[in-house]
C-alpha cells in the first residue's frame, strides 16, 4: 500500500518537475513583457515589478492549461494588464483617501533636460490615459518590444482586421488629444 | 499634429516603455513560483498519505469480524421485561424471538442448581403484614385457626354491604329534526351549500 503511494508521489512529483522546468522558460521567455505592459499602467517600477510577479504566480497555478507558448504569452499580457489595472485603481483610491498632493507620475528622468523631459512625459501619459481600454492596450503593446499587428492580435485575442482598426483610432484619438 | 509629429510620440512612447526590470525581479518571481511550487508538491503527498489511509480504513471495516445472531439473542434476552408488561403488550406487538435451545437449557440447569441450594425458596413479605402472617401461621399450626372458616368472610363485613339503590334512567327524548324550527342557515330546505 506505501509503496504504491510513494510510486504515486513520486510520478506526481516528477511531472511537477517538468512543469517547473517548463515555466522556468516561459519566464525567461516573457518576464519582460509583463513588466512593460504592467509599467505602461502603474508607471512606477515597483509597482509593476510587484503586478509582473503576481501575474506570473497565477500563471504558474494555471500553467497546465496554458502550455502552448502563444497562449501563455496572451494570457500573461491580458492578465497582467488587468492586474495593473486594478492595482492603479486601488492606488488612486488609497490617494484620496489619505488626501495626499502626491499624483501617479512615471518615474523621475534625471538628465540635462529634466524640466522639458518630464513635461513632454506627463502630457504623452496622460493622452495614453485618456484612451479607452482597448485602444490603450493595442497602441502600449505595439510600442513594446515592436510588437506586428500579427503579434498584437494574437496576445489581444482578436482579429488582425480589428487591431489595425484599433491602432488607426487610438492614433487619431492620440493626436486630438496632443494637440 | 502632422503624421510625422504622431511618430515621433509613437517613437517616444516606445522610448518611454523600453524600461528595463530590477535584476532581482527574475529572482523575486522564481521564489514566488517555488512558493507556489512547493504548496502544489506538497499536495500530491498529503493526498497519497490521506488516500493509504481511507484504504486502510475501509480495509478495516470490511474485515471486522460481523456479530453473530446468537450473540444479538443473548443480548435481548439479558434485558427481560416484565411478566405484567408483556400482558399489556399491543396485540400487533411483534412477538418475541423464541430463545436459542443451549441459552434455555443454561438458564434452566442454573435455575435447578439455585433450587438444590435452596430447598425452601424464599418468600418475600411486606414488612407491615408480616406480624399478621406470622400469627395466622402460629394459629394454624396449633389448631387455634380454623382454616375453612378463612375462606368465607366475616359475618359484619357482610352486612356492612348494603343494597345498592336502584338507578332510575330517564328516557331519552330526541327533538325533532324538522329543519324549519332549527333556525340552521339551510332553515329553507336548501343545504346551506351554493351550487
Amino acid at each position: 500500500m506505501n509503496e504504491i503511494a510513494d510510486r504515486l508521489a513520486g510520478v506526481l512529483v516528477t511531472a511537477e518537475d517538468d512543469l517547473a522546468r517548463e515555466f522556468e522558460a516561459r519566464l525567461a521567455d516573457s518576464a519582460k513583457l509583463a513588466f512593460r505592459v504592467a509599467y505602461s499602467v502603474v508607471r512606477q517600477r515597483q509597482d509593476a515589478e510587484d503586478v509582473a510577479q503576481e501575474a506570473f504566480a497565477r500563471a504558474y497555478r494555471r500553467f497546465r492549461q496554458l502550455r502552448d507558448r502563444q497562449a501563455f504569452r496572451a494570457w500573461l499580457v491580458r492578465m497582467t494588464w488587468r492586474l495593473a489595472l486594478d492595482h492603479r485603481r486601488a492606488a488612486k483610491r488609497r490617494l484620496t483617501r489619505e488626501d495626499a498632493s502626491v499624483q501617479l507620475r512615471p518615474d523621475v528622468v534625471h538628465g540635462e533636460s529634466v524640466a522639458i523631459e518630464q513635461e513632454r512625459s506627463a502630457r504623452l501619459w496622460a493622452a495614453i490615459d485618456a484612451l479607452p481600454d482597448r485602444l490603450r492596450l493595442v497602441i502600449v503593446l505595439g510600442a513594446i518590444e515592436g510588437h506586428s499587428i500579427h503579434d498584437i492580435a494574437a496576445l489581444v485575442g482578436a482579429p488582425e482586421g480589428t487591431i489595425k482598426s484599433r491602432l488607426f483610432d487610438a492614433r487619431e484619438k492620440l493626436k486630438e488629444l496632443l494637440q | 499634429m502632422s503624421d510625422d509629429h504622431m511618430d515621433d510620440v509613437l517613437k517616444g512612447l516606445e522610448a518611454a516603455l523600453a524600461v528595463e526590470p530590477s535584476p532581482e525581479f527574475a529572482a523575486r518571481v522564481r521564489a514566488r513560483v517555488s512558493k507556489e511550487s512547493a504548496r502544489r508538491r506538497a499536495w500530491p503527498a498529503w493526498a497519497a498519505v490521506g488516500l493509504a489511509t481511507a484504504a486502510v480504513v475501509v480495509l478495516t471495516v470490511a474485515a471486522w469480524p460481523r456479530r453473530s445472531p446468537i450473540a444479538a439473542q443473548v443480548t435481548a434476552t439479558r434485558t427481560p421485561e416484565p411478566a405484567a408488561s408483556s400482558s399489556r403488550m399491543s396485540p400487533i406487538a411483534a412477538p418475541a424471538p423464541a430463545p436459542d435451545r443451549q441459552i434455555v437449557k443454561a438458564a434452566t440447569s442454573r435455575i435447578a442448581r439455585a433450587l438444590r441450594q435452596h430447598p425452601a425458596p424464599e418468600v418475600l413479605v411486606p414488612p407491615g403484614q408480616a406480624e399478621a402472617l406470622r400469627t395466622l401461621l402460629a394459629g394454624l399450626s396449633d389448631g387455634t385457626i380454623d382454616p375453612g372458616s378463612l375462606a368465607t368472610p366475616p359475618p359484619d363485613a357482610a352486612a356492612a354491604l348494603a343494597p345498592a339503590p336502584e338507578i332510575v334512567i330517564p328516557p331519552i327524548v330526541i327533538p325533532s329534526m324538522d329543519a324549519r324550527t332549527a333556525g340552521t342557515p339551510g332553515g329553507d330546505g336548501s343545504t346551506g351549500i351554493r351550487d
